[in-house]
């Protein structure tokens, strides 16, 4: 990487390797983390952290032996039913080993916002190919998932035949899935559908019908051929402005909406076209720079609702028992990311779109019922007093403001902050399990905590 | 508006297009498209539209997902192949809910006692068992009820109820005005109550719905591709073995040909398919289905010992239940698994009436099984009960509940035995224990993996035999700290129904099979894994209203307000206590739940039902109730003649009219009242109690089915000049006066004490008579039609068979001044007779049977060629009902095309109906040459050569209304 945007993060005196920089590369690249893994990696420096990360190998807490098997059975126990999947993904976002990985799959899941409202299970197989190429070329990835029945079926290409074509595919394909909009004409379009033509689902798979493709000529993004399917994915993929496309996509998601100017992008699209749009390795390029650890980027980016729900989940160590993965995913959709389950093509819009008076009321209470326990599963109340204790903390009201806040923001937000807190718990000085309680639902449901 | 506007507005559009793909198209655009076109996507928007509810049919009849996915498919099939015989273009969903239907009885009897027990669908969740028992037979009632309501009244009930339409939509969809529909479905749900209610059939409005089902279930994308290029394959002759499964498609063949050779007559060729294929008779014209099924069934496949022998040499049944005058005999034998006797078996009785379970009443749940005696050391037992001392397990009207017994046989170290014998009469099958080597084990997890301690896993019921029909092993058990559990004593190659629950999670219900060769292996655990999610608690207290006091004893249950299908109902209990609070545990997350509160026996207050809504996460639910006092009422049936108490039930109906009326009617279900919810039969001491709400209602009255002979109910001038039908003139609740023997127009204020009162039957005239032949000698070993059959029956019901013992016969339950054929047949010595009769008879009958006559002929086509293999089939004469009920003759034309109906009354004039041929592509016709068939007493009379006209189908034929 040449550009200066994606310089490498280096420690200094002005951006040290401090908790508020280990705490943000979780929540950003992950579900947040807990405190003893927040220690170990404030110990080892970026480098390890960072690779750690990467390899899917970041946590240490609360992993079950058989996570796996665990996994494996509760998908396919879940047969059909979508409340089920969705406790599932839960239960990997919260217990597996490989929370980058996770985020990355919702990333996908937003990207070709795909919704069980239409396609109903089949999502789940979707879902599978998501995290299994999340990392890969995005072409590996493209081709996957533009022939899964899922999306074939969500954008109606049985209904593209020869003859009759369907545009839904294809235009979603070039404005959503690829090159984004402007960057191809209304003909582009009608071309793509006609190449695309005889593309349907026959049990569950991909068939292509060559009775129902139109053999006749195109012409696509300036090349005329007899192009079918591929070819036109090969167009796409080839067209410099998907790779810039999946920059903009990739810095959304883990810096934030706007947050690298122009030049930035095209770095990491020239980047991108470079490298066969391998994600792993942009994705990698992103979380070591300098960019990415700058205090201009630290707590600029609205947490999205799974974001917020399992990173409290993970950060209070709630394992064993835990919180029940079903009623998680009802806060999440309560909150506006009802999972498998996206408003539309486009996805959700994100960013600023998060936070409304209806969702801030429901984060607070989501940070409520969580420490409370009965209402998400728990055999009862979190005991976050013996939590702050476990590590080191706990003698004082504001010893547990201060140990909350660090968990979950890296550091105490000034010492007004502070004082907000404590007013806002009353006068009483006495530590109690249920104070400790509200302050860790109190530091939980702060401005502060939604942003990452 | 400028384009840059337009496209964004264009593409909004779009998207919310992706997000619901919904066309208005009417369904007979639909059918057009598709039979001139072969418009692809017509017929996707056809599965689309209807195959929710195609798939919720196929559910209800079928344990097994594949066998329904089968159904599914074979039924668009049937659709692609035989578009053009919908009648009713604008309601092809009524069409495919009849195909549907036939198809899945059809593969129910085809795949008779395959089982494929753990799979995904059968992972249901319920807590009540007896609603799990009986819920599925429930749909299946339902939907053969509504098979048989008039076109008019079935559509619109199809299309609101199993589709999910609103009035509106499907008043738009059938083009008719929305007031004529709402009066139809009125009516139609009125009829289907009626109809329901004759069959002893009584639910919670909730429940009923749910049963029923409707279109919300999700269907399958694959489901609609698969069925559609089915479709297309289907209509242009090729493989269809790509897209579905080789029964999918024979099923379907086999369907169109047989159910499509008639007239159209769709309805009444299911209806009486139905039995045709259940008996595998392959032709549909025999009238007995009801009456001729065997007398006893059996419950397990007999095996190889030799069964004991009287001294004459006649094998001895292996389980007799005898009648005895007063009492009832119980006898056989045990076997071990090897064959041989087995000492020291408990043996124990169930008795079940005909008839369906009220399982909210506080009696059932306390019925418990008749003990019996310990088998001696041959394996013998014997026992007897006073008749008097039965009390009927299913609370049903019956004066008879001994329909059926259920002989269970325990020991140490076995799987219990059972036989059903019905009827009072032997067992075919042996009462064999099975060894017990096969124990159930498994392990309870939450949706986080983790294992779920403590939970309680009860066995509740074997395939086949509930668990409430024996006492003795095997227990429940609960699971370890790893959520572990192990059952015994269910013994080998059972299948077992299992329940698991606990505080903190769903109660579920599973299904396990305890095979002991697995892939050719013996093996001596069936495991059975359970993911059990989180319960939403619901609580609350109940009150009286007018006093404000808590109310003890009060039954709360919930019911899963889930119109999907019946796989997903489930149903919890609680009971209030001495403060009158109550807790429901068990229900899993859901959007809404139904609450049903039925007050404590002895309590005078009105039961009341709410739908609240689901709260976020796993906090409790907060529902309160108050109940309303109402009116005690106490009354038992009488015979109008004689002063005799009968036993029966009611049908409970409020006055639309009536102040309360909002108030008792209760929830979206196909059953508005829900006073519907209770079966209320005679009790023990001949009376039947409930309680009331004041205001104008009325108790329609049957009569058990053991004294069917009543007339029915008709309505008293003194009511009808008060302006009472018997309630207002436009109530639909009206309808039950012809269902029921007789009612009560009742009208009580508030707060009214217990009312007591009789409800006269009029049981009609009896006639006496006697047969003779053509020379007056009495004639033996007659069947009688029409006797003493149910005035009142749904038409389709053939009336009651008897086989008179002499040459006697006594007719009962005439209604004087109205016509009735009695009819009668000598089958060995080839006689037939009948007699109209009017009630008025002042002496005894006498009905003379002559010789019956007999036709043959030829069928040929208009070349002169035989056709072979066509069915002819008798019409008897137009006679006052129930008219000549014996089984009409039918016959198939030989290679020659000859063919020979017996068994035409003589100098009658009959008709010869051509029902199918083997070619399913062709109708046939003979003109008027088969109509007024006449021949003299014994006659037999050859009509020749009768020229066929063979008309082809054409596929693209179109039939529009």
């Amino acid at each position: 990487m040449t550009n200066e945007a994606w310089a490498p993060y280096v420690p200094s005196v002005q951006m040290p390797w401090d908790l508020r920089r280990v705490v943000h590369l979780h929540r950003r690249a992950g579900f947040a983390a807990t405190w003893k893994e927040l220690q170990r990696d404030l110990k080892d420096g970026p480098g390890p952290s960072i690779d750690r990360l990467l390899d899917g190998k970041s946590r240490t807490d609360g992993m079950p032996k058989d996570f796996a098997a665990t996994a494996d059975y509760l998908v396919s126990s879940a047969a059909g039913d979508l409340g089920r999947l969705k406790a599932w993904w839960v239960y990997r976002m919260l217990f597996g080993s490989d929370p980058l990985g996770e985020r990355l799959t919702l990333m996908w899941h937003n990207h070709f916002a795909t919704s069980a409202a239409k396609v109903g299970p089949m999502v789940r197989r979707q879902n599978q190919i998501f995290r299994e190429f999340a990392r890969a070329p995005f072409g590996e990835l493209l081709t996957r998932v533009v022939r899964d029945p899922a999306l074939l079926l969500w954008l109606d290409a049985q209904a593209n035949r020869k003859g009759k074509p369907n545009e839904n595919l294809a235009r979603e394909l070039m404005e959503l899935f690829t090159l984004g909009i402007g960057q191809y004409g209304e003909k582009d379009v009608k071309e793509a559908a006609r190449a695309l033509t005889g593309w349907t689902v026959v049990k569950d798979r991909l068939q292509e019908d060559p009775a129902q493709h139109d053999g006749g000529d195109k012409t696509i993004l300036g090349r005329t051929g007899s192009w079918k399917g591929d070819d036109l994915l090969r167009f796409l993929l080839d067209h410099p402005a998907t790779a810039e496309r999946l920059a903009v996509r990739l810095c959304e998601w883990l810096m934030g909406e706007g947050a690298v100017a122009a030049g930035g992008i095209k770095a990491l699209a020239a980047w991108l076209r470079r490298r066969n749009l391998e994600i792993g390795g942009a994705v990698e390029t992103i979380l070591r720079s300098k960019a990415f650890f700058s205090d201009a980027n630290l707590g600029t980016r609205i947490l999205g609702p799974v974001e917020y729900v399992v990173g409290a989940a993970r950060a209070l160590e709630l394992f064993d028992p835990s919180p029940n993965t079903l009623i998680l995913a009802e806060f999440c959709g309560n909150l506006g990311m009802d999972l498998f389950h996206p408003p539309n093509v486009g996805g959700w819009p994100g960013g600023r779109s998060w936070i409304s008076t209806r969702s801030t009321i429901g984060r607070y209470n989501f940070a409520s019922a969580l420490l409370d326990g009965d209402s998400v599963g728990l055999p009862g109340a979190v005991d976050a007093l013996g939590f702050a204790r476990r590590h080191g903390r706990g003698d004082s009201v504001e010893s547990i403001v201060i140990f909350f806040a660090e968990l979950l923001l890296g550091a105490v937000p000034g010492r007004a902050w502070v004082e907000r807190q404590l007013a806002a718990l009353g006068p009483k000085e006495a530590v109690e399990p249920s104070r400790a309680r509200r302050i860790a639902a109190l530091v939980l449901a702060s401005p502060e905590t939604q942003l990452a | 508006m400028s384009s840059a506007q337009l496209g964004a507005v264009l593409q909004h559009l779009r998207r919310m297009k992706a997000v619901q793909n919904q066309s208005v198209t009417p369904d007979r655009e639909l059918l057009k498209g598709f039979l001139l076109r072969r418009d692809e996507a017509a017929f996707a928007e056809l599965v689309r539209r209807h195959g929710p509810m195609v798939l919720n049919v196929c559910r209800g009849v079928l344990h097994n997902q594949h066998d329904a996915e089968d159904v599914f498919q074979a039924t668009f099939l049937v659709l692609a192949q035989k578009a053009e015989r919908v009648r009713q273009p604008d309601a092809v969903g009524s069409w495919l809910s009849g195909v549907a239907y036939h198809l899945a009885l059809k593969m129910r009897t085809a795949t008779g006692r395959r089982r494929r027990s753990e799979e995904q669908l059968e992972e249901r969740t319920v807590a009540d068992p007896l609603l799990d028992m009986t819920l599925r037979e429930l749909h299946q009632v339902l939907l053969e009820e509504l098979q048989r309501l008039p076109e008019k009244y079935r559509l619109p009930l199809i299309l609101c109820y199993l589709e999910g339409r609103t009035q509106r939509q499907a008043a738009k969809q059938l083009g008719w005005d929305k007031e004529v529909l709402r009066g139809r479905l009125n009516r139609g749900r009125s009829q289907l109550r009626a109809r329901l209610t004759r069959r002893g059939l009584s639910l919670p409005a909730g429940v009923f719905a749910s049963a029923l089902g409707s279109s919300s279930v999700s269907l399958p994308a694959a489901h609609i591709e698969a069925a559609v290029k089915a479709a297309l394959a289907s209509a242009a002759g090729q493989d269809l073995g790509k897209f579905v499964s080789e029964y999918a498609a024979a099923l379907a063949n086999e369907a169109a040909r047989t159910l499509f050779a008639g007239h159209g007559k769709i309805v009444a060729l299911l209806v009486l398919a139905v039995g045709a294929l259940i008996t595998g008779a392959g032709l549909w014209a025999r009238h007995q289905l009801a009456a001729e099924t065997p007398a006893a069934r059996v419950a397990q496949p007999a095996d190889k010992p030799s069964p004991p022998k009287t001294n004459s040499g006649k094998p001895l049944p292996e389980v007799a239940v005898e009648d005895q005058g007063d009492r009832i005999e119980v006898r056989g034998r045990v076997l071990d698994p090897d064959g041989k006797p087995l000492a020291g078996a408990a043996i124990t009785v169930w008795w079940h009436s005909r008839g369906w379970v009220c399982w909210h009443h506080p009696d059932m749940h306390s019925v418990r099984p008749y003990r019996g005696a310990t088998s001696g050391l041959d394996g013998r037992f014997r026992f007897h009960f006073a008749k008097a001392a039965i009390k009927d397990t299913y609370l049903n009207a019956d004066a008879r509940p001994w329909h059926r017994a259920t002989i269970v046989a325990v020991a140490p170290g076995y799987g219990p035995a059972w036989v059903h014998v019905w009827d009072l009469g032997n067992a075919n099958a042996k009462l064999q224990l099975v060894k017990d080597d096969v124990a159930i084990v498994g392990r309870v997890r939450d949706l986080q993996g983790q294992p779920v301690a403590g939970a309680m896993v009860r066995f509740r019921r074997l395939h086949g035999l509930d668990r409430d029909a024996w006492e003795g092993p095997p227990a429940a058990t609960t699971t370890d700290e790893q959520g572990r559990y192990r059952l015994s004593g269910v013994g080998r190659d059972r299948g077992a129904v299992l329940i698991v629950s606990g505080p903190r999670i769903e109660s579920k219900i599973i299904h396990v099979e305890t095979q002991r060769i697995v892939r050719g292996k013996p093996v001596n655990e069936a495991a059975i894994e359970v993911l059990a999610g989180p319960t939403k608690p619901i609580e609350g207290t109940v009150r009286a209203k007018d006093t404000g006091k808590p109310l003890a004893g009060v039954s709360i249950y919930c019911n899963e307000h889930s119109f999907c299908n019946t796989h997903q109902v489930r149903l919890v209990r609680a009971v209030t206590d001495d403060n009158g609070h109550y807790r429901l545990l068990g229900m899993p997350k859901s959007a809404q739940y139904e609450l049903t509160v039925y007050a404590g026996a002895g309590q005078s207050y009105l039961d009341t039902a709410r739908t609240v809504a689901d709260s976020e996460g796993l906090k409790p639910i907060a529902a309160d109730f108050s109940l309303r006092r109402g009116v005690p009422v106490k009354f038992r049936f009488l015979d109008k003649r004689t002063g005799q108490p009968v036993r029966g039930q009611i049908q409970y109906e409020i006055a639309q009219d009536n102040p309360w009326y909002a108030e008792a009617v209760y929830g979206p279900g196909i059953i508005p009242s829900r006073e519907f919810m209770h079966i209320r039969t005679t009790n023990q001491d001949g009376y039947i109690r409930f309680v009331s709400y004041p205001g104008p209602c009325a108790i329609f009255a049957v009569a058990g089915r053991e004294s069917r002979h009543f007339l029915p109910s008709k309505l008293d001038p003194a009511d009808e000049a008060k302006g009472r039908f018997p309630l207002g003139k436009d109530d639909f609740a009206n309808g039950f006066l012809r269902h029921s023997h007789g009612y009560r127009y009742i009208d009580y204020p508030e707060n009214a004490r217990e009312q007591t009162f009789d409800i006269l039957f009029d049981s009609g005239v009896t006639l006496k008579g006697a047969l003779v032949d053509p020379n007056a000698k009495p004639v033996q070993g007659a069947v009688a039609y029409g006797l003493s059959f149910d005035r009142t029956p749904p038409p389709t019901q053939p009336p009651d068979k008897e086989v008179l013992p002499d040459d006697s016969f006594v007719a009962r339950g005439l209604d004087p001044g109205k016509a009735c054929t009695l009819s009668f047949v000598q089958r060995e010595r080839k006689l037939i007779g009948h007699m109209v009769v009017d009630g008025n008879e002042k002496q005894s009958l006498t009905v003379r049977m002559r010789p019956w006559g007999v036709l043959t002929g030829r069928l040929v086509n208009i070349v002169g060629k035989p056709l072979t293999g066509v069915s002819v089939a008798l019409r008897y004469p137009d006679l006052p009902s129930p008219g000549m009920r014996p089984p009409a003759e039918e016959a198939l034309t030989d290679k020659d095309g000859r063919f020979r109906i017996e068994g035409l009354l003589p100098d009658f004039d009959h008709e010869l109906v051509l029902e199918h041929g083997s070619n399913k592509d062709v109708t046939l016709s003979a003109g008027t040459v088969l109509k007024k068939l006449k021949t003299g007493a014994g006659e037999m009379k050859d009509l020749g050569d009768i020229g066929v006209l063979v008309v082809p189908v054409p596929k693209t034929e179109k039939k529009d209304d």
